[in-house]
């Protein structure tokens, strides 16, 4: 077969499509990834981890308002007792909890640097295939890059 | 060396009315009954070069400047270079697969030139050796 393929196409050519090939797989496909990477999805990402945990009211925090709102707690003997300032302290409390949560959540510029990698790692033949095609292929992997990503963070990965 | 005229010199090579010096070796030209020059790479580098300057510019948004000059001085000094350089094989029929039959591998110039000195020789030798009736294989020849 070797034989054949070389009666049609010199020899040194296919040694340069080879030499080329090698290069698209070790140089050129993952520096095309992380430029990619770093210029259309990083952004993305970031943007995405930093959005708080739970936008908008929570239910406990509407049945504390709706509490708030209640004649009983409206009286001036309950004012009197301080009763009323209770529910400012469980708002407190869970205004902390929730502050304590956010900070524990890991660096998100430091996390999707983290994903992009692995992301990467796991479609490097679909990085070098577009590389050497000169943008012409792009296998799913990468017309699909953030569900990759996100594919990749909802295995457990980059935590912590 | 031998004593006969010295009818090509250069740093690697010299010919003789006789002789073929490489810094390796030393060939009587009557045992050599053809010369091969050759660019080895220069196709490889040619159509890798190509390969490379069309990546460069179908990417050329994700390079750094830098990086953009070093592609293309790169590809271009490879493919000069990549130009220069020759192969000089030496065949002989009748010491087929010995080690006459090694490449030698200097500037393209050069190499031409041992190659034409060579083939004027041996062209002069054969002529020679036709008229004084001492070829080893005459046309017409009795067998």
């Amino acid at each position: 077969m070797w034989q054949a393929l070389f009666e049609i196409i010199p020899k040194p050519a296919i040694l340069a499509l080879a030499a080329y090939g090698a290069i698209s797989w070790y140089v050129t496909g993952p520096l095309v990834a992380q430029r990619v990477a770093a210029v259309y999805h990083y952004p993305g990402c970031v943007a995405g981890l930093k959005a708080p945990l739970r936008p908008g009211v929570s239910p406990a925090d509407k049945v504390l308002n709706d509490l708030e709102r209640l004649p009983f707690f409206q009286s001036p003997l309950m004012r009197q007792l301080g009763l009323d300032g209770y529910l400012d302290l469980i708002r407190r409390e869970r205004e902390a909890r929730r502050e304590a949560a956010r900070m524990s959540r890991p660096d998100p510029a430091r996390k999707c640097v983290c994903l992009i990698a692995h992301a990467i790692e796991r479609s490097r033949t679909a990085w070098a295939v577009h590389a050497a095609s000169l943008r012409q292929i792009a296998w799913a992997e990468i017309s699909g890059f953030d569900s990759l990503i996100r594919e990749v963070e909802k295995e457990g990965r980059c935590h912590g | 060396m031998d004593k006969a005229r010295i009818l090509f010199q250069s740093t690697r090579f010299t010919v003789t009315e006789t002789t073929l010096r490489t810094p390796r070796k030393t060939y009587a030209l009557k045992d050599i009954d053809y010369i091969q020059v050759k660019r080895p790479i220069f196709i490889l580098s040619l159509v890798l070069g190509g390969l490379l300057l069309a990546w460069t510019g179908m990417f050329w948004d994700l390079l750094y400047t830098g990086e953009r000059v070093l592609l293309l001085a790169a590809i271009g000094v490879a493919v000069g270079l990549s130009s220069r350089v020759g192969t000089l094989v030496v065949h002989s029929w009748s010491l087929r697969g010995g080690e006459l039959e090694d490449a030698i591998i200097w500037d393209i110039g050069t190499v031409r030139a041992v190659r034409d000195v060579l083939d004027q020789t041996m062209l002069r030798r054969s002529a020679n050796e036709t008229a004084s009736g001492t070829a080893p294989y005459r046309e017409g020849g009795d067998g």
